[in-house]
């Protein structure tokens, strides 16, 4: 068993007005896998990124980065910040300039590294999240997924280990959806360590190698997220369950076992394929 | 708005802002050194015809857009060339009240000459502003040394701009879509929750950019880098030559 890149244990967070976002936590994220974080709205994911990028300091608990505890001084931070990059969902809270090559340069020149490697890097970035041909117009000028896309160029020039994503489909439309993942997808070959914040079940269900599942600042469950997203204590929490798994469990019970041949269907696409299989096979034995 | 549109699909858009900068410039300080009216007019003619005919400004466009410091300077100056005491040489007098209205043949040219230097002036910063992007201009003057501070609160400023054009936007079409304007009462209600909404919203706003600006290691410092652009020899001799020759000719025509 290899050390988690990140680890909280019986994490506290309290608000200054009293209120308790998190209670007791423990968690840990596997390296280089693809974790989804659910929870139902002021369940404390938000304040669970916030202190895995040290933006917030817990009451009580330790954080561990790669199996040392975080330390909040400068040069502590602005490790972790590097390491740990941080995407927020609204593009406009992030993006300060006018211009998405200053605003992607800030991170790197943050970093202290010299102009020219920042320079390669801003290049990189904007080729990765292919802004090359925008890079020219102004940020107000862009669209949303644009926005969106010029936003993790800027976390992603501090070449991080882990990153962090809060609600990164949300607003996007199907098509721009789908280019960001094979975006995400490409970052998870690279190594990169993915977590998400999501409310979308099917996405985590399709998408997702781990989850962790909060319930009013707790840990209500955590692991692969085939056997988690399936449980009925999690289907209770979340008011759903991903449609897939709900078909595959519906259609077993009438007789056609789509699980067959060890065989698991993750999307619609991937269901439908195991059905047109199986129909194949009842017709020509 | 149309000035910050055209600044970046301007034809010289790519060319280097350094250049356009030095030439509007040379521009400005030629036609405020000049002593005849001549020259800053010359120096409008030729801003108008780099900026229309160079960088390809639609003149309708442009026309709008120098109307409105054009027809303010006219008027200004009108009110220079009109004396109430009276000079010495009077073209025309107009008794008013027990003043006399008079205007003079020195006060005619002290007008001519203001309004042409300001001309000359406005056009040649027009010119800069219709071909460099505001975040160029800040980059410029922040490799001319202009204090971090400012260069940082334009940034912001900039392009907190159009994010707040954008809410005020939303929060308007949503209000008039409940009727919030349909009366001059409800009006003024509206403005006023929009008002103190937006005040709300950009507090709320500052916050999460600051924490935003935190995860990317922000310490007090703003740092970022401009976007590389090539200097063109032949543009910078040409601006240059240009701007030099119409400074020398302003400081060597007398009146």
């Amino acid at each position: 068993m290899t050390t988690p890149v990140l680890e909280l244990h019986e994490v506290s967070f309290t608000y200054p007005g009293g209120v308790t976002a998190l209670d007791g936590f423990s968690a840990g994220i596997t390296r280089g896998r693809r974790t989804a974080v659910l929870g139902r709205n002021g369940s404390g994911k938000t304040t669970l990124f916030s202190l895995l990028n040290g933006l917030k300091r817990p009451q009580k608990g330790v954080i561990k980065l790669n199996g040392e505890p975080l330390r909040y001084d400068r040069q502590g931070l602005l490790k972790l910040r590097q390491a740990v990059g941080m995407v927020f969902q609204d593009p406009d809270s992030q993006l300060f300039s006018a211009c998405i090559y200053e605003d992607i340069s800030f991170g790197p020149l943050n970093l202290g590294l010299p102009e020219a490697e920042i320079r390669n890097r801003v290049d990189k970035a904007l080729t990765q999240m292919k802004l090359t041909d925008v890079a020219n117009r102004p940020t107000h000028a862009l669209s949303f997924g644009q926005k969106k896309r010029a936003c993790i160029a800027g976390v992603l020039a501090m070449q991080p280990h882990v990153l962090i994503l809060d609600e990164p489909f949300a607003g996007l439309d199907p098509v721009m959806a789908k280019e960001f993942m094979v975006v995400l997808d490409q970052l998870h070959q690279d190594g990169t360590s993915l977590i998400i914040a999501t409310h979308d079940l099917d996405l985590a269900y399709a998408w997702a190698d781990d989850v962790i599942i909060l319930q009013d600042g707790h840990l209500l469950t955590q692991g692969k997220a085939s056997e988690q997203l399936v449980l009925p204590s999690v289907h209770n929490e979340l008011g759903a369950a991903p449609l897939v798994a709900e078909l595959g469990r519906v259609l077993a019970l009438t007789g056609t076992d789509v699980y067959g041949n060890g065989y698991h269907p993750r999307t619609g696409t991937e269901l439908v394929q195991a059905l047109i299989h199986q129909s194949r096979q009842e017709i020509d034995p | 708005m149309y000035i910050d549109t055209y600044a970046y699909s301007n034809r010289w858009r790519k060319v280097h802002p350094g250049e356009k900068g030095l030439f509007a410039l040379l521009c400005l300080t030629s036609a405020l050194l000049s002593r005849t009216a001549l020259l800053p007019l010359a120096v409008a003619a030729i801003t108008i015809t780099m900026t229309v005919l160079g960088a390809g400004i639609p003149w309708r466009n442009y026309l709008r857009l120098a109307l409105l410091p054009a027809l303010f300077l006219l008027w200004s100056c009108l009110a220079l060339a009109v004396s109430f005491s009276g000079g010495e040489i009077h073209l025309a007098e107009i008794p008013f009240l027990h003043l006399t209205i008079s205007l003079s043949r020195q006060g005619i040219d002290q007008a001519e000459l203001a309004l042409a230097r300001s001309l000359g002036a406005s056009l040649s910063l027009l010119f800069l502003a219709l071909t460099t992007p505001m975040t160029e201009i800040m980059g410029l003057l922040r490799s001319l040394g202009a204090p971090r501070l400012m260069i940082e609160l334009m940034t912001i400023a900039y392009r907190q701009i159009f994010v707040f054009l954008e809410i005020t936007g939303q929060i308007r079409a949503a209000q008039e879509a409940r009727l919030g304007y349909a009366s001059p009462r409800l009006a003024m209600k509206s403005l006023a929750g929009l008002t103190g909404n937006i005040l709300l919203r950009s507090l709320s706003r500052a916050r999460q950019n600051h924490q935003a600006l935190l995860a990317r290691g922000y310490d007090s410092k703003l740092r970022f880098l401009s976007p590389p652009h090539n200097w063109s020899p032949r543009n910078l001799a040409a601006a240059v030559a240009a701007g030099i020759t119409l400074n020398i000719l302003a400081l060597a025509i007398h009146p």
